[in-house]
This record gives C-alpha cells, sequence and structure tokens, in this order.
C-alpha cells in the first residue's frame, strides 16, 4: 500500500512540474515582451525599466527557476496588462464560488444519478428503466452548452420560474448545478446500472436473500456496497469536466467564479493570468485524482498496487 | 470377379468441406451493426449531414459571410429557411458551414489521432521494457489534465482558426488510442502467430505492422470513432466560448454563442445551430455504441 500510494504522490508531482515548464515555455514562445504590444505610447526607456522590474530583460532558464519559485511560495504571478491584479487575487475571489457550485454538483450528480440506476437496474425493463435511460443517452451525447441554453430558456425565458444572473439567493443556484450536472449523472447512472445488473447476479446476492435478509437490505448492503466501486474511479474525471463545464456554465450564468475569470483573461489575451490560473487548475486536477486513486486503493483491495 | 477392392465413393471426401463461404471477422461485424437499428440510424443522418455540408452551399445564393442590412434578424422564411442572423447573412448557409467544419474537424483529428495513437501505443506494447513504461508515464501525464486546459494553451500560440484547433486537438487527444492499442499488443504478441511470423524472418517492424495491429485492430477503431464526437464537442466548446473559431467563419459553436443575447427575441437563431450539433452528436454516438457492439463481441452481454 505504501508503495502504491508513493508511485502515485510521485507521478502526480512529475505532471506537475511537467505542467509548468510546459506552460512556462508556451507563453514564452508567444511573440513580443508583453509590454511591447499594444502600449505605442510607452517610451523606450519605460519599457526597460517595467522589464527590468518584472525580470523580463533576464534571459529565459533564470526567467523559468524564477517563476517555479514563486508558484512554490504560492505565488501565481501578476497580470501584465493591469499590474495590480495579482492572480492570487482572482483565486481567491473566484475559486471559492466556482467550488461550491462544484461540490453541490458533485453532491447532486452523485446522489441523483446512483439512485436512478439503481432503480433502472431494479425495475430493469420497466417504464422508469427506458425513460431514464433516454435521459442517460441525452446526458452522454449533448454538449453542455446546449443543455444549459435550453434550461435557461425553458425555466427563465418561458416560465420565468427562476432567476438569471448571478448568486444572490438559493434559487440562483439551482440552474447552475442542474446544467453543470446533467452529464455526470447520465454517466453515473449507466454506470451504476451495469455494475449493478452484474452484481444483483451473483452469489452472494442469492446468499443473502436465502438468508431471509429483506430485499431493500441486500439492494443496498450488498448490492450498492460493490456497485458503487465503479463510481469511485469516476470522481476524478467529474471534477477535471466540472471545471471545464464551469466555464460555460458561469459565462451564461454570469457567476463571478474562476472560470470566468479565465474566459475573460483569454478573450484579453492576458497571458499571465492564463498561465497562471491554467497551473492553478492543473494542479487542483491533479491533487484530486491523486486523492481518488489513494482512496480507490484503499476502499478496493483489489486493485493491483503493482500496476 | 473381385469385388473387394471397391472404388471410395467420392462424395463421402468432402464431408468435412464447408459448404457455406466463410464469413471474415469484418462481415461478420458488418451482419450486427446492421441489425443494430440505432446505429443504422445514425450513419444515415450523418451521411445526410455530410452531403448537405459538401453540396448543399453549392445549391444556395447566399454566402456565409455577406452581410445584409435590410434582412437583419428574419424569422425562417421560404427565402432565408433558417432565417437571417444580427448581421442579415443567411442562417441556413452558414449552419451548412458549420456542418463542414465540424465534420472536417471530427474526421481529421479521428484519423491523425489514430495514426500517432496506434503507432505510439503499438511501439510502447511491443519493445516493452523501460521504453513501454517510460512511454506510458508520459502518457499518464497527459492524460492527468483536461485536454481542454492545454487546447486552449495552443489555440493562444497559433491564434483562433481552424487549423490551429485541428493541431491542438491532434497533439492532444491521442492517448486513449495510445493506451487501448498497447494493451492490445501486449496481450497479441505472445501468441503463436507472432512468434510463426518471427521464426519466418519477419521484422519486428513487420511483425508490429502486418500481424498485431490488424488483430488489434477492433477496440481501437472502437475508440477512434469515440474521438470523432469529442473532437466536434471541443471545437464548439471553445468557439461558444468565444475562443475557437473567429467570425466571420460559421462554425455551430460560433452561431450559438451569437445566438445567447437574442435568445428571447430571436431563439430561431439559437435553435439550428444547437438542433445540428445535437443530431450529429446523438448519430455519432450510436455509430460508435454500435461499431462497439458489432466489433467486440465478447462485451455483449
Amino acid at each position: 500500500m505504501g508503495k502504491y500510494i508513493l508511485k502515485r504522490v510521485l507521478s502526480g508531482l512529475i505532471t506537475m512540474v511537467v505542467l509548468i515548464t510546459v506552460c512556462f515555455f508556451m507563453m514564452h514562445a508567444i511573440p513580443g515582451s508583453p509590454f511591447s504590444k499594444g502600449e505605442q505610447g510607452v517610451p523606450e526607456a519605460v519599457m526597460e525599466r517595467l522589464n527590468e522590474k518584472y525580470g523580463l530583460d533576464q534571459p529565459t532558464y533564470i526567467q523559468y527557476i524564477r517563476y517555479m519559485e514563486n508558484i512554490l511560495r504560492g505565488d501565481f504571478g501578476i497580470s501584465y496588462k493591469n499590474t495590480t491584479v495579482q492572480v492570487n487575487d482572482l483565486i481567491a475571489r473566484g475559486f471559492p464560488i466556482s467550488a461550491k457550485i462544484g461540490l453541490l454538483s458533485i453532491v447532486f450528480s452523485l446522489v441523483v444519478g446512483v439512485a436512478l440506476g439503481i432503480v433502472s437496474a431494479v425495475k430493469r425493463g420497466s417504464l422508469f428503466d427506458g425513460i431514464s435511460m433516454v435521459l442517460a443517452t441525452i446526458g452522454v451525447c449533448v454538449p453542455l452548452f446546449v443543455i444549459s441554453v435550453l434550461l435557461m430558456y425553458l425555466f427563465v425565458g418561458v416560465l420565468g420560474w427562476l432567476p438569471t444572473y448571478g448568486l444572490s439567493t438559493w434559487r440562483h443556484y439551482i440552474l447552475p448545478v442542474v446544467c453543470l450536472s446533467f452529464s455526470p449523472i447520465a454517466y453515473i447512472a449507466r454506470m451504476t446500472r451495469s455494475s449493478m445488473l452484474e452484481i444483483m447476479q451473483q452469489d452472494y446476492i442469492r446468499t443473502a436473500r436465502a438468508k431471509g435478509v429483506s430485499e431493500f437490505m441486500v439492494i443496498c448492503k450488498h448490492g450498492l456496497r460493490n456497485a458503487i466501486l465503479p463510481v469511485v474511479t469516476y470522481l476524478g474525471t467529474l471534477i477535471a469536466n466540472l471545471l471545464t463545464g464551469s466555464f460555460i456554465v458561469e459565462r451564461l450564468f454570469a457567476i463571478p467564479g474562476l472560470g470566468k475569470y479565465f474566459v475573460d483573461s483569454i478573450t484579453s489575451r492576458d497571458y499571465n493570468i492564463i498561465m497562471g490560473v491554467t497551473i492553478f487548475l492543473g494542479l487542483f486536477v491533479v491533487i484530486c485524482n491523486l486523492i481518488v486513486d489513494i482512496a480507490y486503493g484503499i476502499i478496493d483491495p483489489r486493485v493491483k498496487m503493482d500496476e | 470377379m473381385d469385388n473387394r477392392y471397391q472404388p471410395l465413393d467420392t462424395s463421402t471426401l468432402n464431408a468435412d468441406q464447408i459448404s457455406r463461404p466463410s464469413v471474415s471477422f469484418w462481415k461478420d461485424a458488418w451482419r450486427r451493426f446492421r441489425r443494430d437499428k440505432l446505429a443504422v440510424f445514425g450513419l444515415i443522418v450523418i451521411a445526410i449531414v455530410a452531403l448537405f455540408a459538401i453540396f448543399g452551399p453549392m445549391f444556395c445564393p447566399y454566402d456565409y459571410e455577406t452581410a445584409d442590412f435590410f434582412h437583419v434578424s428574419e424569422w425562417p422564411s421560404a427565402e432565408h429557411w433558417f432565417g437571417t442572423d444580427a448581421l442579415g447573412r443567411d442562417l441556413y448557409v452558414r449552419v451548412l458551414y458549420g456542418a463542414r467544419i465540424s465534420l472536417t474537424i471530427g474526421v481529421v483529428a479521428a484519423l491523425v489521432n489514430m495514426v500517432i495513437g496506434v503507432l505510439y501505443g503499438g511501439i510502447a506494447g511491443y519493445v516493452g521494457g523501460m521504453v513501454d513504461n517510460i512511454m506510458m508515464r508520459i502518457v499518464d501525464i497527459l492524460i492527468a489534465l483536461p485536454s481542454l486546459l492545454y487546447i486552449i494553451l495552443l489555440m493562444m500560440l497559433m491564434g483562433s482558426n481552424v487549423r490551429s484547433i485541428l493541431i491542438a486537438l491532434c497533439i492532444s487527444s491521442w492517448v486513449g488510442t495510445a493506451r487501448i492499442t498497447r494493451s492490445q499488443v501486449v496481450s497479441l504478441k505472445h501468441q503463436e502467430y507472432a512468434l510463426a511470423a518471427k521464426l519466418a524472418g519477419a521484422s519486428d517492424f513487420e511483425i508490429l505492422i502486418r500481424h498485431l495491429l490488424p488483430n488489434a485492430m477492433g477496440p481501437i477503431i472502437v475508440s477512434v470513432m469515440f474521438l470523432v464526437p469529442s473532437a466536434i464537442f471541443s471545437e464548439a466548446f471553445l468557439s461558444f466560448l468565444g475562443i475557437g473559431i473567429a467570425s466571420p467563419m460559421a462554425s455551430w459553436g460560433t452561431l450559438a454563442n451569437a445566438a445567447i443575447e437574442k435568445l428571447n427575441s430571436a431563439p430561431y437563431q439559437m435553435f439550428f445551430p444547437i438542433a445540428a450539433i445535437s443530431l450529429t452528436m446523438f448519430s455519432l454516438n450510436f455509430i460508435g455504441d454500435g461499431l462497439r457492439d458489432a466489433l467486440d463481441p465478447k462485451m455483449n452481454k
């Protein structure tokens, strides 16, 4: 077990270093210094001073080492477009909001997805099964932005039941969370259904029934506990999907989260912010994956430790 | 007359001959695929979309970029089948151009990814040992990050156009195919026919290309088939955020993005592009599911 965790941590660390390195050199491959573009009014001397101040006159490898050091200290840099803006401020402002919506979506999609999957598996072939599998197919196939736009049009535009913009009351959370959860629910429901179907045919389920355990307990205790394992592996992917999904949902519903700041900085080509936020999001995903991997290794001892 | 030496009845000699023509793996797969109604439906829809994408614009009096300020945001009519957008451009033609872009991106990205992934995974699996270990650690690193993140970075580097989206997609999404190819090759390389080929003097490269990869093709094709919708999705995602294909070029994502602001006054501007993309995604996923069932009979439950 210790070896397994060590290996996962090591590979996670390498991933982070590669991510930072690639980001850094890609942003450096973009021609021109951050201060030479678009600001024709800046005199030569001022530009030199600016470059000096931010270390941009140094050779690339020294800049790289400095950047690496800063990130290790938890400093993701400043915006070169508006030097009062720090990436850390953006993260501090946007991330809690995004994380809150993301967490709500994880809980919502797990509860609804697993419930749909179990009921579909138990009542296999029923109308409920049919409907929920059609919904799952829609969730897998239709892109997030299409679902978001449709739900927004229906509940805000036509029915007027829900507010559109911002996050002032709990009702503002409903649409973003439902939109974000739509395709995760589909995946989780499909996964739970198929693994539940497989497990309900196992011998130990028959044994439990033979012993007179109530059907509810058979499903929840003997079936679900085993059927839920593949869902745990999906959590890593789920977090990555929610993260990229938040770019769309936060933009559509004007939520001031990290995803919106990220897209805004891409649109305004604020390279240093893009780099800082990308690295932050990348690190976040890597750490989440690491936790999921280790958790899975603990929950399911059958996982090959030498893999 | 000695009749102990009667000639054998020749009709019994062919007893072990197979009376029907033998069914190859691909014929069998095609037969299974045809039985899947949804998959066939998907195939027909994609064929229609492709035909319209290729030939549709030729039979249309409008082009995708000429603005007509006398006919701004008009509802669908006999003249403009899908209506016009905020600049008076014909939406029908723009949706058709969107189909061109989406299908091109889907097909090209999938093919390039197949070549890269199959070669990479094939080499890693066949050579094995340290090389395999290092090559697969690289894949682990790439797979650990959401590919949209580095697609965005690459787009920043290369600018917003179809070419750079294609390059970014080609660089980023071959890892899944590489993993599948590797695991297939690893399990196949100790089969007798690989040994026989080696004894017959075939080079390693020949064994990999001529003997191992054709046998691993089923799962590889399935994974590549699912790359088509995911590439189309990535392009639409980026264009919808306004960081993909730039106007006046029309992609389904760009069209949907432009329609958000007029969602209440001109919902048809949103309807046609998202209907097109949804229909395409459904069809491609159905085809992928059908192919998986057809090419991977063991997966059938």
